[in-house]
């Protein structure tokens, strides 16, 4: 019974972390066809702007305020960086990976393999059915389930949202109805940075920080995309839970678990490239294309 | 390049039975019954959208169909890979000219001969098959670098070389001037002492006066079928032609 | 090329005449450079080239962009290192043992991989090497977990035999791979790049050929990753990593791909480079990323032309050949 609580209340908090961190990566991927191999950064560096900012002003809330403006800032760096190579999708792929890359062994560099020490927000936690439940954790994923919704109606009603719809669609008819592509894009990833800092200000100071976490980060994001299909938000909810579900399970059910997780859903990720290449909820196939 | 004579035997070399291609839901043809007969022209012509196409693409085995059969030469063809289809004997040109836009004139010509002709002849047939398309001086010019007639000549040359048994020409006469079409008209003239043809095409004046019989495609299904005089008179034909004159 | 007996040799002779030349340069090399340390890093850059090579032969002829080209490296390496770690058995046994492993993975992972495109194509092959290292972290006992196999033996008694052994492989691959380029066979593989449908309308089998070259490619990467094993006599997960991928990745687009000695040429450089990262070796990892990065961005516009037709012409995959057979668009 314990178990089987800790599974769900894992999926729940972590899946719903996992979700806005996925949206980021889907957004990126179907709006500016940018398969972004530094996603996992922007969660993972927001973690150690929220540490460093914590240790400079000792005030978790302003941290994390911070830390989300300063990821944002980052993400937006990132697409200076990448921008001149955009029309070669190869060189985006190589070049997103040597940024993701560079700045793992960066934060390597300066703050070492590990840190610890993160008070959390709301701190604290409460039991249900004898089982311990952390409040921040529950903070973490209602903000982000929040935060999810908030983001669908932004991208059904909002101006912004309608162009980048538009231009996941059709980057040449968008461009021909006036909208400003590369406007569209930066946006893009500017939002990709913010929800991934959402969820990592909030849910990274339950763990240690790690220099190596975001090409995890990553892999999980496009598993959840590629499984959870293009085009269908509630599919990505959906995939989120599923992948944090299997991740838990897999964990428990194997010696090895922790280490194999990662190839688990990778595992799951190729069965369905070759089987539903559209994922279990997808409703166009976006850059991710397949051959007859 | 393999004659016909002493095979015009009136017999039926490509034929389909209820073939039916459905995509989502839209059906793109629908319980079509068609034979052509060995060493014939023939005409398959219709407005836009009515299945030219997809029934070119189903029974070359671009596009599997939902429902039906194709038999070419009594055996069963339904299905095949678009290259056991081109080794069999069916050889078809798309409307866009499908050649290698990276490798030369000579390149492209070479690669369909690897298929049927030994090593030592292939340099002799290339020559042949740029006389038969008039491409003498592009021997070496990039493909990609062509005029859409030029491709069209390339395409047809590939197609010859791959030694077929019927040719399907898909839009032969699209985007090319008059003068151009003339050119095509006599190249399928000779051609069709070769081979079996079958023409998609819109621009009837340069069709008709090369076909022995005509099938009118509707919305999918076969909606006239028989002789061009036959078809040109008919008003049920005009009728599916919006706005559209025949002959 | 087909014209006569006697001309083909004269003008093989003619277009080989500069690898002649730099071959026998190299051969002089362990005759110049007393340093086992420089010794054994010239026979990695031999490695290195036969890994290049492999990639590019999918990669820059066929449109087969791997971003996990080094699974049959690493699976080689792993395979010659059970055999000879844990049976004793010496190398020249393990070497069979370890393409044919090679040759299964191909087989196996090529099935997913040569019908996608594009981006999925990166993502499948990408995620194949990690599946493989989680599955060698599930047995920390008989793989070594993190420090792998160590402890294998060299390919023979010294070292300028094992550099000697390394060249021919090298030139062997290299060779009989550029009759393979020049042929008729190389002709159908820019085919199939350049457009497939056209090669199939030739009657072509190109997904047979597809195969078949994967598991070349898979045959050769494996190759280097036995070589490799055996030279720096220890097989480890890194050999799995995705570094290991992106570097032939790297080798590829410095050399300027799509040929074979431009994989050679980005061997060196890449070996090259990373010998003279060491100095700095607290940053030697960072200054691979950005020497990576900045290569990337400042290499010419129409540099990666052969990888990127293959996200973009052909790996708009099933819209724009459905689109080609709707008669839409080229």
């Amino acid at each position: 019974m314990d178990v089987i609580l800790n599974l769900l209340i894992y999926t729940f908090t972590t899946g719903s972390i996992y979700c806005i961190i996925a949206l980021g990566f889907s957004l990126v991927f179907g709006v500016a066809e940018i398969l972004n191999l530094m996603h996992g950064v922007y969660y993972m560096i927001s973690g150690y702007f929220v540490y460093t900012y914590y240790i400079a002003f000792n005030n978790m809330a302003i941290a994390v305020a911070l830390a989300i403006l300063s990821t944002t800032v980052f993400g937006a760096l990132s697409y200076v960086v990448v921008h001149p190579v955009l029309e070669s999708p190869f060189k985006t792929l190589l070049s997103t990976f040597a940024v993701g890359g560079a700045v793992s062994e960066i934060l390597f560099l300066v703050y070492g393999v590990t840190t610890y020490g993160l008070p959390n927000l709301l701190p604290g936690g409460f039991m249900i059915l004898n089982t311990p439940v952390i409040k921040q954790a529950i903070l973490a994923a209602g903000v982000a389930l929040f935060i999810f919704v908030c983001f669908t109606v932004f991208l059904s009603r909002s101006d912004t949202g309608r162009a980048m719809r538009a231009v996941a669609q059709n980057e040449e008819i968008a461009k021909l109805s006036g909208i400003d592509i590369n406007t569209v894009k930066f946006t893009t990833i500017m939002i990709a940075a913010f929800l991934s800092s959402v969820a990592g200000t909030l849910y990274l100071p339950l763990q240690s920080l790690n220099p190596g976490v975001w090409m995890k980060i990553t892999v999980l994001s496009f598993v959840i995309v590629v499984l959870g299909g293009m085009g269908s938000l509630g599919g990505l909810l959906m995939s989120s839970y599923i992948i944090a579900f299997t991740e838990y399970a897999t964990t428990l059910s194997f010696a090895e678990g922790s280490y194999i997780k990662t190839g688990v859903y990778l595992l799951i990720m190729v069965v369905i490239l070759m089987f539903r290449p559209q994922g279990l909820f997808g409703k166009y196939l976006g850059p991710l294309e397949v051959q007859v | 390049m393999r004659s016909l004579e002493g095979k015009n035997d009136n017999s039926v070399i490509l034929r389909t039975s209820g073939l039916t291609k459905q995509f989502g839901g839209l059906v793109a043809i629908s319980g079509v019954e068609l034979g052509v007969v060995r060493g014939t022209v023939t005409g398959i012509i219709g407005p836009n959208g009515s299945g030219k196409t997809t029934l070119f693409n189903t029974i070359t085995g671009y596009v599997r169909p939902t429902k039906g059969k194709v038999f070419f030469d009594g055996e069963d063809i339904t299905g095949l890979r678009p290259h056991e289809i081109v080794s069999r004997g069916i050889v078809r040109t798309f409307q866009v000219p499908q050649c290698c836009r990276e490798l030369t004139v000579r390149e492209n010509i070479r690669l369909a001969c690897l298929r049927c002709y030994h090593a030592r002849t292939i340099e002799s047939k290339i020559d042949e098959f740029v006389r038969l398309t008039g491409l003498e001086g592009y021997y070496d010019s990039r493909a990609g670098n062509l005029p859409i007639g030029y491709l069209r000549l390339l395409e047809i040359a590939m197609a010859v070389a791959t030694q077929p048994k019927i040719i399907l020409l898909d839009e032969p006469f699209s985007g090319l001037t008059d003068v151009e079409c003339q050119k095509t008209s006599e190249l399928i003239k000779e051609l069709s002492n070769t081979a079996t043809l079958v023409l998609i095409d819109h621009k009837l004046k340069h069709l008709m006066p090369l076909v022995q019989t005509v099938t009118v495609l509707n919305q999918g299904t076969v909606f006239f079928q028989g002789k061009p005089a036959d078809v040109s008179c008919s008003p049920d034909v005009q009728r599916i032609y919006i706005g559209g004159e025949i002959g | 090329m087909n014209i006569g007996g006697r001309r083909l040799h004269v003008s093989l002779l003619t277009k080989n005449k500069r690898w002649v030349l730099i071959l026998g340069g190299l051969a002089c090399v362990p005759l110049i450079i007393d340093n086992p340390y420089y010794l054994k890093t010239f026979t990695i850059f031999f490695v290195y080239s036969i890994f290049a090579m492999s990639w590019d032969l999918i990669g820059g002829y066929l449109g087969i962009v791997s971003f996990g080209h080094a699974l049959f490296f690493g699976v080689a390496a792993y395979t010659t290192a059970i055999l000879n770690v844990k049976l004793n058995w010496p190398p020249l046994l393990g070497f069979p043992f370890s393409i044919a492993c090679s040759v299964l993975i191909s087989l196996v992972v090529a099935r997913p991989t040569i019908r996608l495109k594009g981006h999925y194509l990166a993502l499948v092959t990408f995620a194949f090497p990690i599946i493989t290292t989680n599955i060698l972290y599930a047995f920390p006992n008989f793989f070594g977990a993190d420090l792998g196999i160590p402890g294998l033996s060299p390919l023979s008694s010294s070292r300028t035999r094992d550099f000697y052994i390394v060249y021919s492989f090298v030139w062997v691959i290299f060779f009989l791979l550029r009759r393979m380029i020049h042929s008729d066979t190389g002709l159908i593989l820019r085919a199939i790049q350049s457009n497939e449908v056209a090669a199939m309308n030739c009657g072509i089998d190109t997904a047979s050929i597809k195969l078949k070259m994967f598991v070349l490619s898979g045959m050769l990467a494996g190759a280097a990753g036995f070589l490799y094993a055996h030279v720096i006599k220890i097989a480890s997960p890194a050999n799995l990593e995705l570094h290991m991928s992106v570097e032939a990745l790297v080798m590829c687009i410095i050399g300027g791909a799509g040929t074979l000695s431009g994989a050679i040429l980005g061997a060196v450089v890449v070996t090259i480079v990373n010998e003279l990262l060491r100095v700095i070796e607290q940053y030697r990892v960072l200054g691979y990323y950005v020497l990576v990065l900045i290569i990337v961005l400042f290499s010419p516009k129409g540099l990666t032309w052969y990888v990127d037709s293959a996200f973009t012409l052909l790996g708009k995959g099933k819209r724009r050949r459905s689109a080609v057979i709707r008669g839409e668009e080229r």
